[in-house]
């Protein structure tokens, strides 16, 4: 057919940038979270411990408030990097729970169903489709963790004044770096799981029996060898450990959870082992077709 | 321009899945217009359509598309659009959203992504079901969105995995004059199916696979020309048949001439229907025959399937 008899062209408008493209799908998969009540319902009251954080630094910095209940209490015996880690404690454990919830039906469904080829028959690659499904993640887990633990930092430095804020800069570094190793963490484990196992309640069950049974076979292990190696099988172990140190909690906190026995540096290294056991995991099991053997 | 920036050229490709072949020394040059692949299952059709959207990439030798190749996806994205098998969809979407999505990725802004959502969904007719939840589409619907968002973004280069699976007559027959219409565009269709009655009507080409190789393509009547071994079956409803059939059978090249039950035409089977056409005009001619009609009985896709393949024919 002659060229100017055609009446079909291929689209030549105007495009977005290419970098931003995978939040499409963060958005998207964020979406479709939110379509469930009762996931609404969890994220809500996953801030409430930072709801009643923001109350007590209020509380311990209002005069008033304590002389009305008749008590007295100083802030900066009760706020410190001890209050902190706690609090933490129970965000990055909501954030946990999650994770089970969110991220096996969001990366299964797409695999079960061969949803990837219709991703990935536009310009978007793999390291793009799992940066679109990992960001959705992080941006959900951040916003219970260490965003909620930054903000009450910034509370308490300006109701604390006297220059609390910068004597405790450090704990900015800690909340942040603390969680955000967390969130990935738990993120990639899951989504590498989901992926490796492609059914949603089979990659929920994998990612409690990392959690809570493989620690059990390290302390097994570690029975029967005589070492303190096995503790390193445990994510909660190595990640304790990590956030002890960076939030500098004192000797007394550390023996007293029994937390030393393995270095440091092996439990940064135990987490960047996982970090990249899941990273090869998805690598190897998100593609775009099947081969059905045998 | 170069001739082979309009073709979708395979060279020498191979793809293997560990030790599981998919296609073995592909080549091929496909030009534009509706081309059907056609083989068993597992004969590497999918693979091939893998290849050229360049979801997968080879094991060995080359694959480009219209001069371009999945190196440069933006470019090579905005040529090619995929209709997979699979009855795939993201959770909770309506049939608009799905469409709209899949723009976006594609790096098209709101206005426009919008403009060509609705247009895709008119094309297929859709319109009354677009904001409905995919979840509640019967089949032929599923098949129908998901072949507007394979067409949404004004692709040169349509492949289409089984697009006729789970359509009604009706939804069939308005999918094949829309295959037909883009292939008059210009646009290359690529089309795998098991109708193989319905991609005989459709296609321009056809691609024969069987177990991972290519075993004919070309023009149909050109592929059917070339499978020697099996002489041409012609259909001839005329006056007197028996002396027609005793003129052919004169001839070298009529291998059989078989007479209707109802003494009104003939079946002849010939290895040079050149030579029979040419025969035929002499002995109409000679001996004044009332001819109704010539046509070959076996000059279809599903006819060459059945010699170069095997297998039962309609539905493969």
């Amino acid at each position: 057919m002659a060229v100017y008899k055609r009446s079909y062209k291929v689209y030549d408008g105007p495009l977005t940038p290419t970098g931003s493209r995978f939040l499409v799908l963060s958005r998207y998969s964020a979406a479709s979270l939110f379509e469930s009540r009762y996931f609404t319902v969890f994220t809500v009251l996953c801030l409430v411990p930072a709801l009643i954080g923001a109350a007590t630094i209020y509380f311990v910095h209002s005069a008033t408030t304590q002389l009305l209940l008749g008590m007295r209490l100083s802030s900066t015996d009760l706020i410190n990097n001890v209050w902190f880690w706690g609090f933490l404690q129970s965000q990055v454990w909501l954030a946990f729970v999650m994770t089970v919830w969110a991220v096996p039906g969001m990366m299964t469904r797409d695999l079960a169903n061969h949803a990837l080829q219709l991703y990935l028959s536009r310009p978007l690659s793999r390291p793009e489709y799992l940066l679109g499904k990992v960001s959705a993640v992080v941006l959900l887990l951040s916003a219970i963790t260490w965003i909620p633990g930054l903000l009450l930092f910034g509370l308490q430095a300006q109701l604390e004044g006297h220059g609390w804020g910068s004597e405790h800069l450090w704990l900015i570094g800690a909340i942040f770096i603390g969680c955000l190793l967390w969130v990935t963490v738990i993120a990639l484990m899951a989504m590498a799981l989901s992926v490796w196992v492609k059914w949603r309640i089979a990659a929920s069950g994998l990612m409690f029996a990392v959690f809570f049974v493989l620690p059990g076979l390290g302390e097994a292990a570690n029975a029967i060898l005589h070492t303190q190696w096995g503790r390193l099988l445990s994510v909660p172990y190595v990640m304790t450990l990590i956030w002890t140190h960076l939030f500098r909690l004192p000797d007394r906190f550390i023996h007293g959870f029994n937390y030393a026995g393995v270095p440091l540096w092996s439990a940064w290294a135990s987490v960047l082992s996982v970090c990249l056991i899941c990273i090869m995991l998805l690598n190897q099991r998100l593609r775009a077709r099947e081969v059905e053997r045998g | 321009m170069k001739a082979e920036n309009n073709k979708i050229v395979f060279e020498n490709v191979s793809k293997f899945y560990g030790e599981v072949l998919g296609v073995n020394r592909v080549n091929l040059a496909l030009p534009p217009g509706v081309t059907s692949l056609v083989g068993p299952n597992g004969s590497g059709k999918t693979t091939l359509m893998n290849l050229m959207t360049g979801l997968i990439k080879p094991t060995q030798g080359r694959v480009s598309v219209l001069g371009l190749t999945p190196d440069h996806p933006e470019e090579f994205f905005r040529h090619v659009g995929y209709c997979t098998q699979f009855d795939s969809f993201p959770k909770g979407v309506t049939g608009y959203q799905f469409i709209y999505q899949s723009l976006k990725l594609h790096g098209i802004s709101n206005n426009e992504a919008q403009r060509l959502t609705k247009e895709a969904i008119e094309r297929v007719n859709m319109g009354e079901a677009a904001s409905r939840r995919i979840a509640g589409y019967s089949k032929g619907m599923r098949q129908r969105i998901r072949l507007a968002q394979s067409i949404a973004h004004h692709p040169t280069v349509l492949v289409l995995d089984e697009p006729l699976n789970g359509l009604d007559p009706m939804a069939r027959a308005e999918s094949i004059t829309l295959f037909q219409a883009l292939g008059k565009d210009g646009l290359h269709v690529i089309i795998s199916s098991h109708v193989l009655h319905e991609v005989d009507k459709i296609s321009d080409q056809v691609v024969l696979m069987s177990y991972g190789y290519v075993v004919a393509e070309g023009e149909i009547h050109g592929v059917r020309s070339e499978v020697k071994e099996h002489p041409m079956q012609i259909l001839v409803r005329c006056s007197r048949p028996n002396l027609v059939a005793s003129r052919l059978f004169c001839q070298d090249h009529v291998v059989e001439a078989k007479l209707h039950v109802d003494g009104m035409g003939l079946l002849v089977r010939t290895q040079d229907a050149d030579q029979f056409y040419l025969l035929l005009n002499r002995i109409v001619l000679e001996d004044d025959i009332a001819v109704e009609t010539v046509a070959p009985a076996d000059d279809d896709v599903n006819s060459i399937y059945q010699y170069l393949i095997g297998g039962s024919g309609g539905t493969v």
